[in-house]
């Protein structure tokens, strides 16, 4: 707690630096020019992106075991965080693809996973709002965290062999792979500043739904005991009811 | 085996429940119907697009008729509280949901049995010599479809919304699944029928990776 603002402004300097080396320091690339830079930012969002999502993945599993509502908050935070860092792949990807492709969209093997992912994460996302019950909103979005987890590699496998279009990973991707050693320290910055603010976002998110699931109980406990002694009363010494308050 | 018999009784509810009212059925049947006719509207084909987009929209007419289909499996059970009452049968979870796997498996398939003989007529395919296989790669995707959407559906009826929550959910899934089922049956359509060995595996993967997972979980999807 008392270390979130320090680490909040070491995010902040370190993607400010990022911004900077992408854009002032990192050399310019041979064929692209300045729109490669938008790679800087690109992949480091896609690796944001599946941190976030085997986070939710771990989380769903450990939910779905030990019942602690911990898990289901650290579930949801995890799918918002990575739909964010998705939609920014999503956005930053075509705007590169329009120069160097000629076209914005193509339906190439990891375009259309990743946006078969997002659909899966949006619908994660609906489904929680429409299930009112809190115990079952949280088993059964679990269940289909876990499902739309497994599907990912079975998209990805699909249309690996059905057909691709996207570069091939330039980083240990063979002999004639690998980047220049300053697009690789720049692109190194970036990705851990991304990181960082993925994981700054993700820890507030968190702590914002743990903060709500405890308001819920604590409203809940006032309500049940308002109508059985018509009083208003709320013992200050009392834990919260459940884990949420620990 | 106590499993097995039970989805089998469960099974038999089910058929009964169907073939009583008869409603899901043709329902189904008249819908993908509709897709399939409002398709030849849309894009007008000749013979050879038609061996072209066959394929596709006949599985898009499946995957659609199935989103719809297989939403009352658990959502009629909610009206009455009945699941509450199979709950209590001291059975195995998993043969509560295998035996509604196996019925929708069995509604699907016969919805198919009435609509592919209609597709190839409509669509000038040529079905002779490939019904084998052809029923083979039926099987395998109609078995995905079933496995996914009837887990889905168990989640679906506890949220509002949920006859537009079931597509919602299930169609994302199942895009490995169409894939498979298009490119293989495009296979078996072309001038001269192969069996795609490699999108046939895909499919029985499909089914094996998502059935496995329906097994480990349905103790948390069919809880109180």
């Amino acid at each position: 707690m008392k270390a979130r603002l320090p680490l909040t402004i070491l995010t902040a300097l370190l993607i400010f630096a990022a911004g900077y080396a992408a854009l002032f320091i990192a050399p310019d690339e041979k064929t692209m020019h300045a729109i490669q830079r938008i790679f800087y930012f690109h992949l480091p969002s896609w690796i944001a992106m599946f941190s976030a999502f085997t986070v939710v993945f771990y989380a769903n599993v450990a939910y779905l075991i030990t019942r602690n509502r911990k898990w289901d908050a650290l579930g949801v935070s995890g799918v918002e965080v990575g739909v964010m860092c998705c939609t920014i792949g999503l956005i930053t990807g075509p705007l590169w693809a329009r120069p160097v492709w000629g076209i914005w969209w193509t339906w190439d093997a990891r375009l259309t996973s990743t946006f078969i992912l997002w659909l899966l994460f949006i619908s994660y996302l609906l489904l929680r709002g429409l299930i009112e019950d809190p115990e079952k909103k949280a088993s059964l979005s679990a269940i289909f965290g876990i499902f739309a987890s497994l599907d990912i590699p079975l998209v990805y496998l699909s249309n690996r062999l059905w057909r691709t279009q996207h570069p091939q990973p330039v980083i240990l991707g063979g002999p004639n792979s690998g980047l220049a050693p300053m697009i690789a320290k720049v692109l190194l910055l970036c990705v851990i500043a991304v990181f960082c603010v993925m994981i700054l976002v993700l820890v507030d998110r968190y702590r914002l739904e743990m903060l709500r699931n405890e308001c819920a109980e604590l409203r809940f406990k006032i309500e049940s005991r308002g109508s059985e002694t018509g009083s208003y009363g709320l013992a200050a010494n009392q834990p919260a009811m459940g884990k949420a308050g620990r | 085996m106590t499993t097995l018999r039970t989805a089998a009784i469960i099974l038999g509810k089910e058929l009964r429940l169907e073939f009583r009212a008869r409603e899901l059925l043709t329902a189904t049947v008249v819908f993908a119907l509709v897709v399939v006719v409002l398709f030849s509207f849309a894009f007008d084909p000749t013979p050879a697009e038609s061996r072209r987009y066959g394929p596709g929209l006949l599985w898009i007419a499946f995957l659609f008729a199935g989103s719809l289909m297989l939403n009352p499996s658990f959502a009629r059970e909610q009206s009455n509280e009945t699941l509450d009452a199979l709950r209590m049968a001291p059975v195995s979870r998993f043969a509560i949901l295998l035996g509604k796997i196996l019925a929708n498996f069995i509604f699907m398939s016969l919805a198919e049995l009435l609509l592919v003989p209609i597709f190839a007529v409509l669509y000038n395919v040529s079905l002779a010599g490939i019904v084998g296989r052809l029923t083979l790669v039926l099987a395998l995707g109609t078995l995905g479809l079933t496995v996914t959407g009837t887990v889905f559906s168990a989640i679906s009826a506890h949220a509002r919304m949920r006859e537009l929550l079931l597509p919602l959910l299930l169609l994302p899934i199942l895009t490995p699944l169409l894939i498979a089922a298009v490119e293989s049956t495009a296979a078996l359509f072309a001038e001269q029928p192969t069996i795609d060995r490699t999108w046939v595996a895909f499919l029985a993967g499909f089914d094996i990776v998502f059935l496995t997972a329906s097994w480990l979980l349905c103790d948390y999807l069919l809880e109180d």
